[in-house]
């Protein structure tokens, strides 16, 4: 028991978070209502089930309404200031994270994978940090190096003013300063689904 | 000496090495525990029909005082959640991985906690403590910012609808005694009707 306790006492909330999320394939299960045979799994983690399927997870919804993304500046992690509307003409992809939060760090990768292959399509991606723990969140990125803007959102009155309720949402923009697409919770952002659907939006671009 | 005191030891000499040390040596103890097969959180409960799916787990004090000592809370305030909150952890999202399939809307006003007394009676049930709940209980006492946008965020949203794939993780807090036992009824919202289940025998981490 004591090795319990040193064990779950000082870790990280995601780490915890994950070990608590992961004991489903050790611990006994009680299965209250309709069990999920398998190990079917939320978002992008591990999936053995049988009603999951590689790539089904990357849907990106179309936003109701469409509407036009509210303006903001936020500063980056040297301080630098970042306004959305400066982006304009691009397709922005907007995430909004933590450093504490499991399926956030998860994605956080993929995004700069998508960020590499979409260069030549001039996506832009801002991840934006909901609170101000700017010290944690550079010592995430010295484990996972990005090259887009991480934006910090101190106060989390970004967060708050966006049509948003967890963490991590992430809105797509199209050129014309519309969100398009939103996904709650996790993605494989380079998944070929995701990635045709970006650059489907920023060759319409193109096109106008 | 116990893991929060050595936190909190960590915290006023200001000393971000030997917290580091720490949380990094806890990280591999976690891993560690886990692969042999720990006890100290609750069984998980999962159900899965009518578009939703979910998962939530009790959370052993010591985890829950882990996240919100590494957000900024005093111990005092840990121990208080630890004590009183009741904390699961949740994924809770839309079953559907098809475009076409309709969006789940959930509202944790909606769901009901029963506290399952001693004697086998069932009391008044209760409703779970959301946002807004401990947004209150906060503004009562001296917390860091940082520390309540944190657990703000660290909650599953009191209302969230959910397109097909799109899903959430998040603390859901029954505001019970720890070790309480109690049945929760989850609502849910279908394309206008209304879906509910019970999930029976939890209990509160300690």
């Amino acid at each position: 028991m004591r090795r319990i306790r040193l064990s779950v006492g000082f870790g990280i909330g995601a780490a915890l978070w994950l070990w608590a999320a992961q004991m489903g394939g050790t611990a006994a299960a009680e299965i209250a209502g309709a069990e999920i045979g398998n190990d079917v799994q939320f978002g992008n983690e591990t999936k053995s089930g049988k009603e999951a399927k590689a790539g089904d997870e990357q849907l990106l919804s179309v936003m109701p309404g469409q509407p036009q993304a509210l303006d903001f500046t936020l500063p980056d992690l040297d301080g630098k200031p970042h306004r959305l509307r400066d982006y304009r003409g691009q397709v922005v992809v907007l995430n909004f994270w933590a450093t504490w939060c499991p399926p956030c760090r998860h994605e956080i990768p993929s995004m700069q994978r998508a960020f590499e292959k979409l260069k030549a399509d001039k996506v832009m991606i801002l991840a934006v940090h909901v609170g101000g723990s700017v010290d944690k969140v550079w010592d995430f990125f010295a484990d996972y190096e990005v090259t887009f803007p991480v934006l910090i959102d101190k106060h989390s009155k970004i967060a708050k003013a966006w049509p948003m309720q967890g963490l991590p949402t992430t809105f797509v923009i199209d050129p014309s300063g519309r969100i398009v697409y939103r996904a709650i919770g996790g993605r494989d952002w380079d998944a070929p689904q995701i990635l045709k659907s970006l650059q489907a939006l920023a060759q319409t671009r193109r096109r106008q | 000496m116990m893991v929060r005191d050595l936190a909190s030891l960590a915290a006023r000499r200001g000393s971000l090495m030997l917290l580091s040390l720490l949380l990094n040596g806890a990280f591999l103890q976690v891993c560690t525990a886990q692969a042999q097969q720990v006890s100290g959180v609750g069984p998980i409960s999962r159900y899965q029909g009518h578009g939703l799916r979910l998962e939530i787990q009790a959370l052993a004090g010591d985890q829950i005082r882990a996240f919100m000592l590494g957000r900024g809370f005093s111990s005092a305030d840990a121990d208080w959640v630890v004590a009183n909150g009741c904390i699961f952890r949740s994924q809770i999202g839309n079953q559907a991985q098809s475009a076409a399939a309709p969006t789940v809307h959930i509202a944790l006003n909606d769901w009901e906690v029963h506290p399952v007394k001693p004697s086998q009676d069932k009391a008044k049930p209760k409703p779970l403590w959301t946002r807004e709940k401990w947004q209150a209980i906060w503004a009562r006492r001296p917390v860091p910012e940082g520390a309540k946008i944190a657990f703000h965020w660290g909650l599953f949203p009191t209302r969230q609808s959910h397109a097909p794939a799109d899903y959430n993780w998040g603390f859901l807090s029954f505001g019970l005694p720890a070790k309480s036992r109690f049945d929760l009824t989850i609502r849910w919202q279908v394309a206008g009707q209304t879906f509910t289940h019970h999930l029976k025998g939890l209990v509160c981490g300690e």
